[in-house]
């Protein structure tokens, strides 16, 4: 059996081309890159599918440059790309992790709109457009914010092993490019039945910002004064960007 | 194409994969569908969180991967050799500061750098210049700086990065340009696509081609045609090196905890060897790296998380696997090792001077 090589490389632009439309048809793009990617990883698509149409024309004399290694590499992720759907992520249950866990630096000042208006305001409203900037600026000031009340909803996340039974986590996912640099962003909880809190559920918050000592950091933490339920948010991810 | 205008009989050469294929495409299946048999919930979790990760590196990649082999491929077409011999025969001042030039208008990630530079290696540009380019475009075009100011919010991290995006790329490029000047950086296939003698796909270059058509890349038709089908074979050539690199990168980030890894490190030096190994494996992209690198900063110094953000964007898993496709491994154990040795020094002495205690 013999295949032409255009023949091959035009077949592999055409499914990659289709697994990314796939992606997309199925509205599942949000959970692999960051929304601004959208419109030029479709575009691409488009190219892939002028570049195979351009190979099978005009390159008739084309060599298959290509090993048999390489094309099982080609074909599995196709395979998944068609075959499978992406799962979404939730936050880690080590909230150590989060991305903001730390003021690293005391000379640290972004002073974007979002975050000079959090530092005006009481109680300090958190939304999506704003939450990576505001919350990340409350752990490089926690201090400006002690005392404050705030409202954020989120997932709540229990630790492994918490120190405190009444702690738990209130966060959100924030993907920067795509699903492998997701991290999660969130804050420190304290209530008396945190423990009973179904992991991650979603909840409305609202309380009182007190500026905490953990392990030689001095971090916010919300003492929570009201919580209820919501709806999962259609997007569970934040962009920063 | 003959003299008769016809397009001669397609050259059809043996496909041999057939037998490993089918046995390929039945264990992709299994583990397609092994995600949805419900097994142990947390293997399910970590099994979904795998494909996901892996998939959107790809998802990710494929924009920018084109954007590379249609720059390489349209100054392959597009920019005559002449401009280039005249413009940028010789390496100095001039080629340095447009090398820096172009790094810093071409908004793209390494996963573009890669192939974009070895369409300027073809095209015969200085090699310090070209490698300098490849090195930097992916450390100061504005979105990368954008996210490291918006991540960090610190403008003596900010101009650090910058910096070390400079300055390397520069040392880098010039030691380069020195140590291989006379022997060449691209395979010798890829070598052979410029030469004008055996250009292209055609196989002409292995000596087995009895038919008479057009010599230029391969591909007939307009400039325009050729640009898409030239850009088509490299952009597939390429994936399957991205899609290695995203497999291994994919494995790393779910199953290994880095954190708890890091938090067990003490000491600015081991802090940025390791930081320098993640940044290896892990392959994150440029423009988002500064907010992993954000995420390290409870466990680790600012020098460390430095070393992380201008060693990973220079070369990672993902570039290493891809350059192998186009340059001698000789010049890829250079730069990989230059970067490396480079990184690590300068971090540490970043640290030490601006940020000590931090």
């Amino acid at each position: 059996m013999s295949i032409p090589g255009n023949f091959i490389y035009s077949i592999f632009l055409f499914f990659w081309s289709l697994s990314v439309f796939k992606t997309w048809m199925f509205g599942d793009m949000g959970k692999l890159i960051n929304p601004r990617f959208v419109p030029i990883t479709i575009a691409s698509a488009v190219i892939a599918l002028i570049m195979g149409a351009a190979i099978l024309k005009y390159g008739r004399h084309m060599t298959l440059r290509l090993s048999v290694i390489k094309i099982a590499i080609l074909v599995i992720p196709l395979m998944v790309f068609l075959g499978s759907r992406p799962t979404l992520f939730a936050a880690d249950s080590d909230v150590k992790s989060t991305s903001a866990s730390r003021a690293f630096n005391p000379d640290t000042d972004i002073e974007s709109e979002p975050v000079l208006e959090a530092r005006g305001n009481d109680p300090v409203v958190i939304s999506e457009e704003n939450y990576y900037s505001v919350i990340s600026d409350m752990f490089n000031f926690p201090d400006l914010y002690a005392g404050k009340h705030i409202r954020i909803s989120g997932m709540i996340v229990h630790k492994n092993h918490p120190k405190d039974p009444s702690d738990c986590a209130v966060m959100r996912m924030m993907m920067v490019c795509c699903a492998a640099d997701l991290v999660p962003v969130g804050l420190t909880c304290r209530f008396d039945h945190a423990s009973s809190i179904p992991q991650r559920s979603w909840h409305h918050i609202e309380g009182k910002i007190s500026a905490a000592v953990r392990d030689n950091d001095t971090i916010p933490v919300i003492m929570v004064e009201k919580m209820s339920d919501i709806p999962e948010p259609k997007d569970r991810y934040i962009y920063p960007l | 194409m003959n003299s008769s205008g016809q397009f001669l009989k397609t050259q059809k050469l043996p496909f041999k994969g057939k037998k490993i294929l089918l046995p390929v495409i039945v264990f992709a299946f299994i583990c397609i569908s092994s995600v949805e048999i419900q097994w142990y919930e947390y293997d399910l979790e970590v099994l979904q969180k795998i494909l996901t990760v892996f998939t959107g590196i790809i998802m990710q990649s494929f924009p920018f991967l084109m954007a590379g082999a249609m720059l390489s491929s349209a100054i392959h077409e597009f920019v005559p050799d002449r401009l280039v011999a005249k413009f940028f025969a010789a390496e100095g001042k001039r080629t340095t500061v447009a090398a820096l030039f172009a790094a810093f208008l071409f908004p793209v990630c390494d996963c573009a750098a890669v192939p974009a530079a070895a369409g300027f290696f073809r095209k015969k540009f200085p090699l310090s210049a070209t490698v300098m380019f490849m090195l930097a475009s992916p450390m100061i075009n504005p979105v990368v700086i954008a996210s490291t100011w918006y991540a960090f919010g610190d403008f003596r991290i900010l101009l650090a990065r910058i910096g070390l995006g400079i300055c390397i790329p520069v040392i880098i490029g010039l030691a380069a340009g020195k140590v291989f000047r006379d022997s060449g950086v691209l395979k010798k296939n890829r070598a052979e696509e410029s030469s004008g003698v055996a250009r292209g796909h055609c196989g002409c270059a292995d000596g087995g081609c009895d038919h008479e058509h057009h010599h230029d890349h391969g591909a007939e038709g307009s400039r325009l045609s050729r640009m898409f089908a030239h850009a088509g074979t490299d952009f597939v050539s390429v994936l399957p090196f991205i899609i290695a690199g995203a497999a291994v990168s994919s494995l790393l980030q779910v199953l290994v905890p880095k954190n708890t890894l890091l938090g067990g490190i003490s000491g600015v030096t081991l802090q940025t060897a390791v930081m320098i190994g993640f940044a290896f494996v892990l392959s994150i992209c440029s423009t988002s790296d500064a907010f992993f690198a954000r995420s390290f900063m409870s466990h680790v110094s600012t020098g460390p998380a430095l070393a992380f953000m201008t060693a990973g964007p220079m070369i990672d898993f993902k570039n290493t696997l891809m350059m192998s496709e186009y340059f001698r491994k000789r010049f890829i154990l250079f730069i990989a090792g230059s970067v490396a040795l480079s990184v690590f020094i300068t971090t540490i002495a970043i640290q030490f001077i601006f940020f000590r205690g931090l």
